[in-house]
């Protein structure tokens, strides 16, 4: 009786230990100065080696900080964090989308970086720090550092171009020109758009024609001047996406993939002309010209078409990403210079070269990459840049709606009447 | 048996093992595959067999810490749901007090609840005790969701051991603890495998709590270091195929050892009530 | 002696506590709390941090002038329907093992595989699986069955049946089998022989026989995979479709999930775990009626 008493509870103290010990063994590990970083981009294929190498050169510059860097799953990131918040405790640095709802709404755990800045501040254009302060309001303080800026256009394989009858260094300028090229380019044998109607297909090519269709009054979008389903530039946009899918442009497949990793693959294999790509990140000029050949990559920033005012509009993120720190590190000055690293001098360098990403640092020369497909898309988005219209009033919920209801559009769920009540709907709950 | 008849019997199982392990196979294949080669070739075997995408696996996916993790926390959390379970279903099969009933009903009921509707409450709960970020967190939490199924499974499969021989002890002077420890438990070993099994499936697979009590990268379990790994663009099919693979060898290995419990009698009896 | 019987008695009384005590302490503080704290965050704006509002029934109304909370109870509902087939196949392979063929144990072992892997994996191997370029396509345009190559993930309609076939049914052969096959194992063996006597046939044995003798065993699955469809398919639904096309696969467990976790609607997403908190209570009943009818004490 007694003995048995004995090992239950032996075997009880033994759990608990254990589980103590394996709890805290991990906490005390060094007298270093450790970084907590949190990141949804470290666990990428493409981004991984050069972020590893990055926090290796930290690590060389400030012997004494050993980086834990942490990556998150993009669909549980702000879930985490939140969580992270709600307990006060959690990552000293953290990866932040711009403009982003999720962003902004954990302002007060982010540490305002105004006077950190300072000294370099206008190495990074005002307008990048503006979408870097909490909902665009400088008076809110600047609560990241912008590490990448982002856009949505189009790539093309300007040897399908050929092959196809067209001219590979001009690109389609107009709605009709784009559908003479799909037909051109699908008579050859070719499919015309890779990725496919599934997901992020259709959602960057609604950002690129948005672009037209907004210009400079995107912001319109947020105090409700500027709407959906009274502009007939939208509604024509919606009803292009359709007629493509109806046409048979979108890769056959398109359905079934995922636009990452599997539509960029594909078109970086050759398996299609044209892509809605991105600037930063992966799906960029750096990935497809790597594997199809420098000389080979065209860009054109979206498809004019009448019924938009705006012609070569080229839809912009200021900031892509950058890291915030967070008000519960205890280490917020070592955590700020790890910020800066990666948005500044060799860090950013290495960063741009490695990926492809775009830094706002206008202190770092990328065109010396030696892209000529750059050249172009430096030319777009010094001339004409229409902030990302789906900012505007992005949050995880809205952002959720917005990806359903395209899924609906593209798959004849919805007509496009719908669609575009639909997103005055979500506009305007966003707004209230 | 009719000879036409057995054939057919033996089609029908033979669809449904086909129906079974023909996903797995698909798995196994891609896994062996390269990026390339499975843009072309998405179902036959590959071409080309390559292991890179395990190596790109357990390095960059940190497999072999995730390992570690539930080599020390499946165990501790097991021991504390097997003394959990075989004492509170004892207590609720053999013995008689007060509120018995209405306390077995409310843990019948507690056993219903999915774990989303929970899990945040959680997470503000164990924030409160410092119990994020430490194992001892999801032990807790673990033995605490899967125990009640665990108790009911124990508590029918005592109250149909032989009430004499439990009388006779107890005439004999033997203690609560003593029919437990020496008469009770080892005449319910067979089920104890099975609440083994039970346990061991529900915890390897578990996710909502672990994904918000462990944070930590060298703190996660396998089954949330495969949902982790897939970052903001997801991996690549293949890659992922090998993590899968990798994740699920040691469920699979311990379903052979244990395939007997799983198929015992005992089973019906643990749940016939 | 009597009076030894008492002392025997309420010493048992406390040991029973104690017993009992962790079980208690560990479920009332980690399940039946925060199941109930839902309650009180269904009115407020809460987001999952920071300050707390209370807005009252605004969260209710919201709820139910909303597309995809009808949506989720449709959707939650139309699973249910898949019921009868989880049940019924599982019963018929017991059957056909328990004939105790040649091979019998491998077809079990073999049978019960995907249950090991658990709901995370499977969901995304199916969700390879069905895609339209996948296996399942090619394998049926390689049988000549063009017009059957669906896109089965894409379409809302045929989504959720996909969903309905993989996780009602087929995710439930497994443990089904076994479970009726060791339930048959208790079944009177003097009762078949009796029949054969009669010369009844196979068929005749399964419905008169086998079935009522595991009439038990047949109510308890129905009612597991009540509870595996209405509050555990998270996770199948997670990896195998995320809840599209659109909000079509999306139960109500799956848009709790959605609405408090990813669009950080916590106060929201409690208003629908309250919904989910009454349906659970309601199977909870029927389970219990069932487990503590007279004949199972």
């Amino acid at each position: 009786m007694v003995k048995t008493k004995k090992i239950i509870s032996g075997l009880l103290l033994f759990g608990f230990v254990v589980a103590m010990i394996c709890g805290f063994s991990t906490v005390n590990a060094t007298s270093q100065t450790t970084l907590t970083v949190w990141d949804f981009k470290y666990t990428d294929p493409g981004m991984h080696p050069v972020m590893v190498k990055i926090d290796d050169m930290f690590m060389k510059k400030y012997p004494n900080v050993k980086i834990n860097h942490v990556g998150q799953p993009m669909d549980q990131y702000y879930n985490l964090l939140r969580a992270a918040a709600q307990a006060n405790e959690g990552p000293d640095v953290a990866l932040m989308h711009g403009a982003r709802g999720d962003v902004y709404e954990l302002d007060q755990f982010e540490v305002k970086l105004d006077k950190y800045i300072r000294p370099w501040r206008k190495e990074i254009p005002e307008a990048s720090w503006r979408v870097a302060a909490t909902n665009r309001d400088f008076k809110k303080g600047i609560k990241l550092i912008p590490m990448t800026s982002q856009g949505f256009g189009f790539y093309y394989n300007k040897a399908y171009f050929k092959k196809a009858g067209l001219d590979p260094n001009t690109p389609p300028k107009d709605w009709n020109s784009f559908l003479t090229a799909c037909e051109k380019l699908k008579a050859a044998g070719m499919i015309p758009i890779a990725g496919g109607v599934k997901d992020y297909t259709v959602d960057f090519m609604f950002r690129t024609l948005a672009a037209n269709v907004y210009g400079k009054d995107v912001y319109g979008l947020q105090t409700g001047k500027q709407g959906f389903a009274n502009n007939v530039a939208f509604k024509k946009a919606t009803e292009m996406m359709v007629e493509l899918k109806q046409k048979g442009y979108f890769d056959p497949n398109g359905a079934s993939i995922p636009y990452f990793l599997d539509a960029i693959n594909n078109f970086a294999a050759g398996k299609a002309a044209i892509i809605p790509g991105m600037l930063s990140d992966i799906g960029n000029w750096k990935q497809f010209g790597d594997a199809l050949g420098r000389n080979n990559i065209g860009y054109f920033p979206t498809i004019n078409f009448p019924e938009a005012k705006n012609r070569d509009m080229q839809s912009f993120q200021p900031v892509g990403i950058g890291y915030a720190v967070m008000t519960w590190s205890k280490k917020q000055e070592m955590a700020e210079k790890y910020a800066e690293f990666y948005a500044r001098g060799e860090g950013a360098q290495t960063l741009v070269a490695g990926t492809g990403a775009l830094s706002p640092n206008t202190s770092l020369n990328v065109e010396a990459l030696g892209y000529p497909v750059l050249k172009d898309i430096s030319g777009y988005l010094k001339k004409n840049v229409s902030e990302d219209f789906l900012t505007m009033f992005i949050g995880a919920y809205e952002d959720d709606f917005i990806a359903a209801n395209q899924q609906l559009l593209i798959t004849g769920e919805l007509n496009p009447d719908k669609y575009v009540q639909q997103m005055d709907k979500i506009a305007k709950q966003h707004r209230q | 048996m009719n000879k036409n008849v057995k054939i057919i019997i033996y089609i029908v199982l033979l669809f449904f093992a086909i129906v079974s392990i023909y996903p797995l196979y698909h798995v196994v294949i891609t896994s062996f595959k390269s990026v390339n080669e499975y843009l072309d070739n998405r179902v036959l075997p590959p071409i080309h067999w390559v292991t890179d995408n395990y190596k790109v696996a357990i390095e960059q996916g940190n497999m072999l810490y995730y390992f570690w993790n539930n080599i020390i926390l499946i165990p501790a959390a097991m021991v504390f749901y097997l003394l959990i379970c075989i004492m509170a279903g004892f207590a609720f099969g053999r013995l008689k007090f007060r509120f018995r009933l209405p306390l077995f009903l409310i843990i019948l009921f507690l056993m219903i609840f999915p774990q989303m509707l929970l899990s945040l409450q959680i997470f503000q709960l164990c924030a409160k005790f410092h119990l994020t970020n430490s194992y001892l967190g999801v032990i807790l939490v673990w033995t605490a969701y899967f125990a009640p199924f665990g108790t009911y499974i124990m508590s029918t499969y005592f109250s149909t051991l032989p009430y004499e021989i439990i009388e006779s002890a107890r005439i004999d002077g033997a203690s609560t603890w003593g029919i437990l420890t020496k008469i009770a438990t080892p005449m319910a070993l067979p089920m104890m495998g099975i609440l083994v099994i039970i346990g061991f499936q529900s915890m390897w697979n578990e996710l909502p709590f672990s994904l918000l009590l462990l944070q930590k990268m060298e703190m996660r379990t396998v089954t949330l270091g495969i949902a982790m790994i897939q970052g903001q663009y997801g991996i690549p099919d293949t890659t992922q195929s090998a993590v899968i693979l990798i994740a699920s060898a040691i469920p699979m290995l311990v379903f052979v050892f244990f395939q007997k419990y799983i198929a015992t009698g005992a089973f019906s009896g643990a749940l016939k009530g | 002696m009597a009076l030894r019987k008492t002392n025997l008695q309420t010493q048992e009384k406390r040991d029973a506590y104690w017993l009992i005590a962790p079980l208690m302490i560990l479920t009332f503080v980690f399940i039946l709390f925060p199941a109930v704290s839902n309650f009180y965050y269904s009115f407020t704006d809460w987001k999952g941090f920071g300050f707390v509002n209370w807005i009252g029934f605004d969260n209710f109304s919201t709820m139910f002038q909303d597309d995809r909370f009808w949506q989720s109870i449709k959707n939650t509902l139309f699973l249910l329907l898949f019921i009868p087939g989880g049940v019924f196949i599982p019963l018929c392979l017991a059957a056909l093992l328990r004939g105790g063929l040649k091979g019998w144990k491998f077809f079990r072992a073999v049978i019960y595989l995907p249950n090991v892997l658990g709901y995370v994996i499977l969901g995304m191997v199916f969700n390879l699986f069905l895609r339209s370029n996948g296996p399942l396509n090619s394998l049926l345009q390689m049988a000549g069955l063009h017009s059957w190559a669906l896109d089965w993930l894409n379409r809302p309609f045929l989504a959720l049946l996909s969903l309905g076939l993989i996780y009602g049914v087929l995710m439930r052969i497994g443990f089904g089998t076994i479970y009726f096959l060791a339930a048959m194992g208790g079944i009177d063996e003097q009762l078949y022989e009796a029949a054969r006597i009669d010369g009844a046939g196979w068929w005749t044995t399964f419905w008169k026989i086998t079935l009522p003798s595991i009439r038990f065993n047949i109510e308890f699955l129905v009612v597991m995979s009540v509870i595996e469809n209405v509050a555990r398919a998270f996770s199948f639904i997670y990896t195998f479709s995320h809840g599209g096309p659109g909000y079509s696969t999306s139960t109500l467990e799956y848009g709790l999930y959605s609405l408090g976790f990813i669009n950080s609607k916590m106060g929201y997403a409690s208003a629908w775990a309250v919904v989910l908190f009454f349906i659970c209570a309601i199977i909870a009943i029927m389970q219990i009626r069932l487990m503590r009818r007279p004949e199972n004490e």
